[in-house]
């Protein structure tokens, strides 16, 4: 599957938030988007989704604009990890993955055995069967964030997109998420967009990269060219000297 | 939870209310035993029965009906609280959030004051409790932000008007008549209830509780974020649209039969959740036979306790929240 924005143009209340912005990514990539807060990566994910609407330009799949998808051809195309937060009622890991085949049942209708069965496999795959009775909310941050991924991979997506997987993580998780993502990337060909603040699992990571800068600059290319000192530190306004930085 | 287990759980509930309604038929001022009820049901099937007979009449025409009713709207507004609590995506909220029960109450006022005829003064308080969330929806609709919080404020505020209203109507009203019509009437009751006016009550409630069963399992997903459950390919509008719509009918329906009822739409779905978790696919069943026994052990307790009828309002809050509190102190709460 190839995804596109071109030419995405987003107004906020008639100021200009995203201006002119073009992204390309094909099967089995993995970028990133960086930028300092506020610069509109979250805006930007969202009017990738449709979630807002593009004042100018369009969100391409395989050519054509996700709004000629039917909602449930879209999501199942397209897996979505919002950023974690706690829910106001506690629904069981299994409850929660099983949510992910929506796009799969229809309106009225509830799971049906191969949905259960779909779930059992994700939570196998990724060792979290003992998780499966546990309320959501009783989890540990790496424990929720990974449930998030398998509710999104459980659909069988293409492209899977990450709104900050690595927030309120310590290190350890953070390099569990992005190992998996890698693998989903390398082996089975998923493709991956991650909005994240961390410019060491960018660079480790991803073949791609987006650096959102201010005044509706950005850089967009091969990770290698993109996060590089001088583009870093011009867009977080940091001292070049400051990315020197070794741990004895 | 195992389905079995929760499939045990529907049929133990289901037997505990048929057992209730039978008790609650032979219960009462006018003495009837269990022998008597069955000789009677017999004469039902036989095609026997004399309607001259006081046992029949009294079990058939008063208690019947009214035992019913209670099922009927306690089910109806122990789904409703179920909904409304997943689309606000809060375990506090209940049914009359959205300014259902003060647009209906203002309704009955304006009934009472108008015309004091039973037919006319369920039509208003329908009518006007309708409207109510009809407005409540409009104003909360006409922004782009995040919506539930926008129609949470819009039902404070209509709810704020038509509770004025009803003061108003209230104050003019006639004090040795009306006033005291009014008053009764929104203590809510369910005594006088008439079998016609369980006819008129059952397909407004069906209907709406058949569409909150079939949209049971979705409601779950009606509970996360907006855009979270659009990104699960969830059409949230609609959804969310057809649920504000059935809890409506039910509500307006509840009040316009038996007065304001509170707590039943706030309580059952909790002791729901204690029994079977969190899940809608399964909480939205159990509720609904679990609002049906709340509300008839209550209307019950309205006959039974006092040498005259209680009003229902009071007793479904004054043992409801005891027991609710009860509940929650000895649990912490960690069923929500």
């Amino acid at each position: 599957m190839i995804f596109e924005v071109k030419e995405g143009y987003f107004n906020y209340n008639d100021s200009p938030v995203l201006k002119n912005i073009n992204i390309m990514i094909k099967k089995g990539e993995l970028m990133t988007i960086l930028g300092p807060n506020g610069v509109g990566k979250t805006t930007l994910v969202k009017c990738m989704l449709g979630f807002l609407k593009w004042e100018n330009g369009d969100t391409l799949i395989n050519g054509y604009s996700i709004k000629t998808f039917s909602r449930n051809d879209l999501w199942k195309k397209i897996g979505y990890v919002p950023q974690m937060k706690t829910l106001p009622f506690s629904y069981t890991v299994e409850s929660l993955v099983l949510m992910g085949r929506n796009p799969y049942i229809n309106f009225f209708s509830k799971p049906a055995k191969e949905d259960y069965y779909c779930v059992d496999k994700i939570l196998k795959t990724f060792r979290l069967e003992h998780l499966k009775n546990k309320p959501i909310n009783k989890l540990s941050g790496g424990e929720i964030q990974m449930i998030l991924i398998a509710r999104a991979l459980v659909a069988d997506p293409e492209l899977l997109i990450l709104d900050e997987p690595e927030l309120n993580l310590d290190l350890a998780n953070q390099v569990k998420i992005f190992e998996i993502l890698a693998q989903l990337v390398n082996s089975k060909g998923i493709s991956c967009i991650i909005n994240t603040h961390h410019p060491i699992n960018a660079v480790r990571y991803g073949q791609k990269s987006l650096l959102l800068m201010k005044n509706y600059h950005y850089l967009y290319g091969d990770t290698k060219d993109i996060l590089n000192r001088e583009n870093l530190s011009k867009t977080f306004g940091l001292s070049e000297e400051w990315f020197n930085f070794k741990i004895s | 939870m195992k389905y079995n287990k929760f499939i045990r759980y529907c049929i133990i509930l289901s037997i505990v209310l048929i057992i209730l309604i039978i008790t609650s038929l032979t219960v009462g001022k006018y003495e009837i035993s269990r022998v008597d009820l069955f000789s009677l049901l017999k004469d039902v099937l036989s095609n026997r029965l004399s309607m001259d007979d006081t046992k029949a009449f009294v079990i058939f025409s008063v208690r019947l009906p009214r035992i019913l009713m209670a099922v009927i709207v306690g089910s109806g507004l122990a789904a409703a609280g179920v909904g409304m609590q997943a689309i606000f995506k809060n375990p506090l909220v209940s049914p009359r959030i959205l300014g259902v029960s003060a647009g209906a109450s203002f309704g009955v006022a304006l009934g009472i004051l108008v015309c004091n005829n039973a037919m006319f003064i369920q039509f208003m308080a329908f009518v006007w409790g309708i409207v109510a969330v009809i407005l409540t929806y409009l104003i909360g609709k006409n922004n782009k932000s995040s919506s539930v919080i926008m129609l949470v404020l819009a039902g404070i505020i209509v709810s704020a008007v038509f509770t004025s209203l009803l003061s108003l109507v209230q104050y003019s009203a006639d004090v040795d008549t009306e006033l005291p019509s009014i008053i009764y009437w929104l203590m809510g009751s369910l005594a006088g209830v008439k079998m016609t006016d369980v006819k008129t009550a059952f397909f407004p409630i069906a209907l709406s509780l058949v569409l909150l069963f079939m949209m049971r399992w979705k409601l779950n997903m009606l509970s996360l974020s907006d855009e979270e459950a659009e990104a699960l390919g969830l059409n949230v509008k609609l959804y969310r649209v057809l649920i504000i719509i059935s809890s409506t009918v039910i509500s307006a329906t509840a009040v316009s039969m038996c007065g304001m009822i509170g707590w039943v739409g706030l309580i059952t779905p909790h002791i729901g959740r204690m029994i079977v978790g969190t899940d809608n696919e399964k909480l939205i069943p159990v509720s609904i036979i679990i609002g049906g026994i709340y509300l008839l052990l209550i209307d019950d307790f309205c006959r039974l306790l006092y040498s005259s009828e209680i009003p229902l309002s009071v007793l479904t809050a004054l043992i409801g929240a005891p027991v609710f509190g009860i509940l929650l102190k000895k649990t912490g709460g960690k069923w929500i």
